[in-house]
């Protein structure tokens, strides 16, 4: 489940990231 | 001095009289020689900042520059010194391909977006991102500011501390007093 989530701009790419709470680790998301 | 120059027929006798004594090619020479070289590099720098690509541009104008004139004053290699330490002083910063902002003017293009569109709402996003003006974002760099705050937290601090909340709320509520007192 995804407990928190960010985004930030980079060379024209929209990069999210997820905040994965039961697994304990983060997942990247490219726009 | 062309502008200087221009003033010249204008002037008394005695005033020119006493400006001769000041006024020779060697003055002219060192005025010319650092405005251009002033030009030469606001150019570069004005609108690209510093960075490894408009070192090596501002080196090679600067070279070509030399080569024109017949003799080099002091004050112009003293200028051409000012500017190669001023770049060495901040080779660290610009190398890696990032460029690093010197100008008021390209700072003031970028607040000067307040004053036309975006408003309270875009000063309270851009408050928040001026501590990452001079950090390399990447996805390790990010996963660790999350993993230390997260964004209810952050939601916190924004509500205290960023415009376009508390004063926000208390302008749009004035505002409405004062729509019901009319």
């Amino acid at each position: 489940m995804v407990s928190d989530y960010t985004a930030y701009y980079k060379r024209s790419t929209i990069v999210c990231i997820l905040k994965i709470a039961d697994e304990g680790g983060f997942y990247e998301v490219f726009f | 001095m062309d502008r200087i120059n221009s003033y010249w027929p204008n002037l008394t006798r005695e005033v020119r009289a006493k400006l001769s004594f000041y006024r020779n090619r060697w003055l002219g020479l060192r005025l010319r020689q650092v405005h251009q070289l002033l030009v030469l590099t606001a150019k570069i720098l004005k609108y690209g900042g510093l960075s490894t690509g408009n070192y090596q541009k501002w080196s090679k104008e600067v070279t070509a520059w030399k080569l024109a004139q017949p003799l080099l004053t002091k004050q112009a290699r003293g200028f051409i010194n000012g500017m190669e330490t001023y770049f060495t002083n901040y080779t660290d910063r610009y190398t890696n391909g990032h460029q690093l902002l010197c100008c008021s003017d390209m700072i003031e293009s970028i607040f000067g977006r307040y004053k036309n569109k975006g408003g309270m709402k875009a000063i309270s996003a851009d408050v928040l991102s001026i501590a990452l003006y001079n950090q390399a974002l990447s996805s390790g760099f990010v996963q660790t500011a999350m993993k230390s705050v997260t964004s209810p937290m952050l939601d916190e601090w924004r509500c205290d501390n960023v415009c376009h909340n508390r004063y926000g709320v208390r302008r749009r509520m004035e505002k409405e007093l004062k729509c019901a007192g009319g």
